[in-house]
This record gives C-alpha cells, sequence and structure tokens, in this order.
C-alpha cells in the first residue's frame, strides 16, 4: 500500500509573506527631496546701466578652470581655499555679515543703522519723486525703490525698531569659470548659506524664541518673519563669469 | 436511536486560511510594481552633491525638472539638459517651453514655480548658467539644487 504523501504546512506561508510586505513597505521609504535654494536675479533691462559694484564692499571668490578656489576680500586679501574644505570662506561670510559693535572699528562692508522711521522716510520720499517723474523708465525706479524701503521699515519694526542694514553695493561675487564644476560652485553656495543662517537663528531666537531654520513659510505669520530676515541678512550673491585666478 | 446523533457537538469549520499567502503577495507586488522612480533619472548619470544647508522641497508648489548630466552607460560623453525630461538639443528651447508652460498654469503660481535642478557633480558651470539665463528671460527666477545631507 502506497503511504499517502503528507502535504506541506502552509499556514506558516502568510506570515512569510506578511513579513516580506512589511520589509518593502518599510525600506523603501520616500525620501524627501532635499535642496538648496538660489534665486536667479530679474532679466537685465536694455536701459538699466551696468551695476558697477565698489571693491571695497565685496567679498570675492573665485573659482578657475581647474577647480582652484580663492578668496578676496577687505584691502585686497587674498587667499587660496584649500581643495575640499571651504571652511575659510564661510569665515569669511561670518565676517561679512558681522554687525559692528561700539567697540570695534569694523568698516567691511558698510553698514547703517536703520530704524523704523529713516526707513519710512525714505519710502515717502521715493512715493513722491515717483509721483513727479515724467518718465515712466524713473517711475518704475523710484516705485521700487519705495517698496524696498517700505519692506525695510517693516522689517526694522519687527525687530524692535532698528536693524543694521548692509549697504547695497555689498555684495558676495563668486567668479566662475565656464568649465568650472558644479560641485564646486554649489559646495561654495553651501559654505555661504552656513555663514549667514546661523545669523538668521540668532536673530529670530533673540525675538521669536525659536530658530530660522524651524519656520514654516506656508504659514502668513511667519512667512514674515522670513521675509523681514532676508532684508536683514539678505543673500547677496552675485555669480559673474571671468577668467578665473589671480594670474 | 435516532439517526442524527445530538451528543456530538459540531465542531465550525476552519476558515481556510490557504488564498490568504495570494493576497498577501498580490498586495506586494502591487507596491513593488507602483513605486517607481521618476523617468528622466532612468537615462541621465547622475552623482548629486553631498551638503549642509539643506532644506526640504516644497511639494505643493508648482516645479520643473532640470536634468543635467551624461546619457547612461556613455562615459565619455558630454553632459546633456533634459527639462521635464526632455531632451534640449538648443538652450533656446527652454525659454520656449517655459513660454508655453506659463499659459497652461494662473500667473501667480508661476511666480511660485521651483526649478529643481538634478546636476551631476561634474556638470560644467557654463552650462548651468545657459540654462539659468534662459531662465531669467521668463521670469522663472527660483532654482532649487537637488543635493543629499551631509
Amino acid at each position: 500500500m502506497a503511504r499517502d504523501l503528507e502535504e506541506i504546512n502552509a499556514s506558516s506561508m502568510a506570515d512569510i509573506a506578511f513579513l516580506l510586505l512589511v520589509f518593502f513597505l518599510v525600506t523603501s521609504t520616500f525620501n524627501k527631496d532635499l535642496v538648496l535654494e538660489e534665486k536667479l536675479p530679474q532679466k537685465m533691462d536694455v536701459n538699466q546701466p551696468a551695476v558697477k559694484v565698489k571693491p571695497w564692499n565685496v567679498l570675492q571668490i573665485t573659482a578657475n578652470k581647474n577647480d582652484d578656489v580663492s578668496l578676496q576680500t577687505i584691502d585686497d586679501h587674498f587667499e587660496y581655499v584649500p581643495k575640499g574644505d571651504y571652511s575659510l570662506i564661510t569665515e569669511w561670510v561670518e565676517e561679512f555679515y558681522k554687525h559692528p559693535s561700539s567697540d570695534d572699528n569694523h568698516i567691511w562692508p558698510a553698514t547703517t543703522k536703520l530704524t523704523t522711521k529713516m526707513a519710512m522716510d525714505s519710502s515717502n520720499k521715493y512715493k513722491l519723486l515717483s509721483a513727479s517723474a515724467e518718465v515712466e523708465f524713473y517711475q518704475k525706479m523710484y516705485d521700487n525703490k519705495a517698496k524696498i524701503w517700505k519692506k525695510r521699515s517693516d522689517a526694522a519694526e519687527m525687530f524692535g525698531g532698528a536693524f543694521t542694514l548692509l549697504s547695497d553695493k555689498a555684495v558676495m561675487a563668486i567668479k566662475l569659470d565656464n568649465s568650472t564644476k558644479f560641485k564646486t560652485y554649489i559646495e561654495i553656495l553651501d559654505a555661504i548659506y552656513a555663514g549667514i543662517n546661523p545669523y538668521r537663528d540668532e536673530l529670530c531666537m533673540e525675538y521669536f524664541d525659536r530658530p530660522y531654520s524651524s519656520l514654516n513659510p506656508k504659514i502668513e505669520e511667519e512667512e514674515k518673519i522670513i521675509k523681514a530676515l532676508d532684508i536683514v541678512y539678505p543673500k547677496r550673491i552675485m555669480k559673474t563669469k571671468g577668467i578665473a585666478g589671480k594670474e | 436511536m435516532s439517526k442524527f446523533s445530538k451528543g456530538k457537538k459540531r465542531k465550525n469549520p476552519a476558515i481556510s486560511t490557504a488564498s490568504l499567502p495570494d493576497i498577501v503577495f498580490m498586495l506586494l507586488f502591487f507596491f513593488m510594481v507602483t513605486t517607481k522612480p521618476r523617468k528622466a533619472e532612468n537615462f541621465v548619470e547622475l552623482k548629486e552633491p553631498t551638503l549642509k544647508e539643506t532644506v526640504v522641497l516644497d511639494k505643493d508648489k508648482s516645479k520643473l525638472y532640470f536634468h543635467v548630466g551624461m546619457p547612461k552607460g556613455q562615459k565619455n560623453s558630454v553632459h546633456r539638459v533634459f527639462v521635464d525630461g526632455q531632451l534640449v538639443q538648443n538652450y533656446t528651447e527652454i525659454s520656449q517651453y517655459l513660454k508655453v508652460f506659463r499659459t497652461t498654469i494662473d500667473e501667480a503660481q508661476y511666480q511660485d514655480l521651483i526649478n529643481v535642478f538634478k546636476v551631476d557633480e561634474g556638470a560644467p558651470m557654463g552650462d548651468i548658467k545657459k540654462i539659468q539665463d534662459e531662465l531669467r528671460e521668463q521670469d522663472a527666477l527660483t532654482v532649487q539644487y537637488s543635493s543629499k545631507k551631509k
């Protein structure tokens, strides 16, 4: 008599399948997309004269075609940045945004102490100029300036009635060659942000008891704070093209 | 002596679990099939930079994806640009594309448009600059570079 084949117990099969399912669900997390933001400058108006920056207000970062990075700062101070470690840039950016205190003679770059009233006065002045301007080009220009000063007055209001305004002419210029690698550029940008963000955090902590990085732009109240911080510590970065290097 | 015995309690027949694995496997396969990466990433070789100051990409805003990298499997090729998964032959196509795209959504949304750049570390900045000049032409000024967190 042939012996009956024993049936394989399939009841644990479901457990195994569930285990697989759960494993894949857990491991395939949708990793959030992380990004680094950059605002491009507006399209150049043909009528608009090219902006000339005064060298004493500029933090110049140069990356040449071989991805060698160098810095040029106050009084033509020139330094090479070691490859792969851009913390030197962060340090200089910190210096760039440092608000002068009464006990040091910090002159680079130029800053002014701005109060709400001063900013409001400027805004009103430009409004009047815009109203009396006859050429449309100047009207637009004055309107823009009035808007900028209004924003500055709002920012001053938010941070205790006054803040230290960075000169309009103060910029961080990144000079690139066409064949500079993207990796070099983005790491320079990252190093610059690493210099600015702590200042924003600090100011935000002081007035709102929370760091800048925790603000949510979707909440109107917090968006206002972000915009105000943008005015006090603007990401004033300029990308320029040119033959890199000092030689 | 009755024909139908009352003494023995009848047991409820066990529910067959034999089909359970099938159901679960079906679920498993469903998830495996539906989770696939974005299209353009399939044909461009990308090595994204690792950075410190990254932020999370806003999910709700409208986005346009730019891929810059070498075509997969071609080692000594040049970097190619893809807009929304389409290969760009000539940079002026980008502003043309944006011009058309601008008409499909309302202006307020367009002003919030995020241009997501997925760029290979080795791509030359000259190419990036050319793309961004085209973007400025159509006032699309927000650029976010995709990266990894250090």
